[in-house]
């Protein structure tokens, strides 16, 4: 498919995780799909990607940990960074949090400290971000 | 570096020669789209497109290999580089670098397209080559008059009906356009030929939004145009060096005796790239990002804009 809408704008590939809310702020050359679950991503881009053209864009909508969980499956299968872009509709602060021990995934609020479900490690949540694993490190600190 | 010697030498088209080289032992392996810098005068290298051989299509191409083999297209206004090389026989012996990897393809990608002009083929060949052999998406853009495109037969047999030639550069804009608006998700492009023709590539990838990064090129350019006289500073000594119009910078220091590091003299290996205290900068590389370009400069190509540029040297 062309990667240009009438008006000259790059088309993208609109990843909602949740309902689509400000329905106005999309384009008319905007491919919209409506995901329930973010963990369904990758299945949702690998039946999509294929039909799309380079010059496409990837939009993710929805809370923190969605879009960096959509922007993480975007990126796996060969979107480049500048290509995805994210709207985070309702940030109440939630984070993934990767353990950096057992590589286990968790929710936490920014700054909490919690034990990871895989190995019980207490986990600082920190500000470091990797967008590969759509998540922030939790690093082991002191209870 | 690499002692070598010349096994066979061929005229593939006119104006180019190509050489068979062997080592004493066996050569570094190398990735499509790399190049060795041959000595064709004491101190004096030109870098060449490793083009692995399109009759030997069970090998992994560049994976052990048994002879190295360039193209030289014939520069009769040049430094004497490739009439020096031209000049050379089987049996003779020359000094090369081992193999840089300075264009390789990127490995995730979905499909390639590979834009060549000129002698830019080599490293497209090479390109070609290992998608042939690993059975990746291809297609290749050539501009090419018939009588006068060097390789044009390989790539043919290698690339079969996934090449597509363009007389001239206005046949190229509509294979481009076509080529790079239906190109499937997870594209690159590459292009390797004179600057307007990767000029060319990079406007039309932009107009169907493909992003930068997705843009590949390696200059095959003849020696840089003159440019101003200007003063090069040397910090660390407070040294002044006057360089002349038809100079390049690179050839300025080397005559007032200050060792720099150096190897492809076009402004695409990196190696010369030197840290700028104060001035501005005429940028004629290819291989500084903008961000490098901040407070970088490569030596071999780039000018002051000025009248004169001060260099941590």
């Amino acid at each position: 498919m062309a990667g240009s809408d009438d008006s000259g704008h790059a088309r993208r590939l609109v990843v909602v995780v949740g309902h689509v809310a400000d329905a106005d702020r999309y384009r008319d050359g905007d491919r919209l799909c409506v995901l329930r679950d973010a963990a369904d991503a990758g299945a949702l881009l690998d039946a999509e990607l294929p039909r799309l053209g380079t010059g496409w864009r990837v939009l993710a909508v929805g809370t923190g940990p969605d879009v960096r969980a959509v922007r993480a499956a975007a990126l796996a299968r060969g979107a480049l960074a500048e290509e995805v872009s994210v709207r985070v509709l309702d940030d109440g602060a939630q984070v993934r949090v990767h353990c950096g021990v057992c590589h286990h995934g968790a929710q936490a609020r920014a700054g909490d400290v919690l034990e990871c479900p895989g190995c019980g490690t207490a986990l600082v949540v920190t500000d470091h971000e990797s967008r590969v694993h759509g998540a922030v490190l939790g690093a082991p600190g002191v209870r | 570096m690499l002692e070598l010697r010349v096994a066979a030498v061929a005229t593939p088209c006119p104006g180019v020669r190509s050489l068979t080289l062997t080592g004493d032992g066996p050569l570094p392996s190398y990735p499509p789209g790399a190049n060795i810098g041959l000595e064709w005068a004491p101190g004096r290298m030109n870098t060449y497109s490793l083009t692995p051989s399109p009759d030997r299509r069970d090998l992994v191409p560049g994976l052990d290999p048994e002879v190295y083999r360039v193209s030289v297209a014939l520069r009769p206004d040049g430094a004497g580089g490739s009439r020096a090389l031209h000049a050379l026989a089987p049996g003779d012996r020359l000094r090369a670098t081992t193999p840089r990897s300075s264009f390789p393809p990127v490995q995730t990608a979905a499909h390639h397209v590979l834009v060549a002009g000129g002698i830019g083929v080599t490293p497209v060949l090479a390109h070609v080559a290992w998608h042939a052999f690993w059975g990746n998406s291809f297609e290749v853009l050539l501009v090419a008059r018939p009588a006068v495109a060097p390789h044009a037969e390989d790539l043919c047999r290698l690339a079969g009906d996934r090449l597509a030639t363009a007389p001239d550069r206005t046949a190229m804009r509509a294979l481009l356009e076509r080529a790079l608006r239906t190109a499937p998700w997870n594209s690159h492009a590459y292009t390797c030929g004179p600057p307007g023709l990767i000029a060319e590539v990079a406007v039309r990838a932009r107009e169907a939004h493909w992003v930068d990064a997705r843009v590949h090129a390696e200059p095959f350019v003849a020696a840089a145009p003159p440019g101003e006289p200007f003063t090069a500073v040397l910090r660390r000594t407070g040294r002044q060096v006057a360089v002349g119009a038809g100079e390049s910078l690179l050839d300025a220091l080397e005559r007032v005796g200050v060792p720099a590091p150096r190897l492809c003299r076009r402004g695409v290996c990196g190696e010369c790239v030197t840290t700028v205290a104060a001035g501005r900068v005429e940028h004629r590389d290819t291989v500084l990002d903008d961000d490098e370009r901040e407070d970088q400069m490569a030596l071999c190509v780039s000018r002051a804009a000025g009248e004169s540029v001060e260099l941590d040297l």
